[in-house]
């Protein structure tokens, strides 16, 4: 009884615990796409904003793992429609991270779903 | 000393059983409900970031009175369903699709304000199916250009 009680309170940190990583991955991208929107960004840019909230990474090193463990590479960055259109978008995406558990029958590493956020372009940098 | 009796042994076993049984229940009905709570706030999340998203390009997308709108409608609704104003593969929620999504101008004949609706979409639950009605919703002030493609 005690066994199966423990392994209820650790699926629900687990649970828990992977929300607020969704949450916090979800929360990165969209405000990466929100810079994105209103200034003139490349990837690497957006990439880099995601994991270390900085345009550029920390020593140069992009490899390193960054905020939460997202690297630079996990994170995809795209514009949609033509450039001055009012359909124009950007597109940020932060796929492959991985969480893991430690409830029993099914601890281990599982990747999350891609997480997307696409916003309406903006001045994209534009002062004038 | 105590002497316990077969019988008396019999009933302690039988209690522990009854026990286990409501304790049991409650345990299950405890872990079901953090699963499906975590899982619809999950999808409801998704499904809030889909609505805002899709909203803040309706704000600025041109809207075209020749087509009543159809052409606006489908690029906000292609920006809710899969984050791209031109259609795609993959929602960015489970299940949901453009008939899902209600665009309404406001007034549609020279739209001041837009509303996007997520509507009957349904989260898929283990045991217990939740169906949202006209929600999540997101009103936005229109700021872009009213067109006549065909005048």
């Amino acid at each position: 009884m005690i066994l199966t009680l423990m392994a209820l309170i650790v699926f629900i940190v687990d649970m828990g615990r992977i929300m607020l990583i969704d949450q916090y991955l979800v929360e990165r991208a969209r405000v990466a796409a929100r810079m994105a929107a209103v200034n003139n960004w490349n990837q690497a840019a957006v990439a880099n904003y995601v994991a270390y909230n900085s345009t550029t990474a920390p020593g140069g090193q992009t490899s390193s793992a960054g905020l939460l463990g997202v690297r630079p590479s996990q994170v995809g960055y795209s514009t949609i429609g033509i450039a001055g259109d009012p359909g124009y978008c950007v597109k940020v995406t932060i796929s492959g991270m991985e969480a893991f558990t430690f409830t029993p029958y099914m601890a281990g590493r599982f990747t999350l779903p891609a997480i997307t956020v696409s916003l309406p372009a903006q001045s994209l940098g534009a002062t004038n | 000393m105590v002497v316990i009796s077969v019988r008396d042994k019999r009933r302690e076993r039988g209690h522990a059983v009854v026990e286990l049984a409501f304790v049991w229940s409650f345990l299950w009905l405890l872990a079901t409900g953090v699963y499906q709570f975590g899982n619809a706030f999950y999808v409801y999340s998704r499904l809030e970031t889909a609505a805002s998203n899709a909203a803040m390009l309706a704000s600025r997308l041109n809207y075209d009175v020749s087509d009543s709108g159809a052409s606006f409608k489908t690029k906000v609704k292609n920006m809710a369903v899969y984050g791209d104003p031109n259609g795609g593969t993959t929602p960015l929620a489970p299940n949901l699709t453009t008939a899902n999504v209600d665009v309404n101008p406001i007034p549609s004949s020279f739209p001041t304000g837009v509303t996007v609706t997520i509507q009957n979409y349904t989260i898929t639950n283990l045991f217990h199916d939740i169906t949202l009605t006209n929600k999540p919703r997101v009103t936005v002030a229109y700021m872009g250009s009213v067109v006549c493609s065909g005048c």
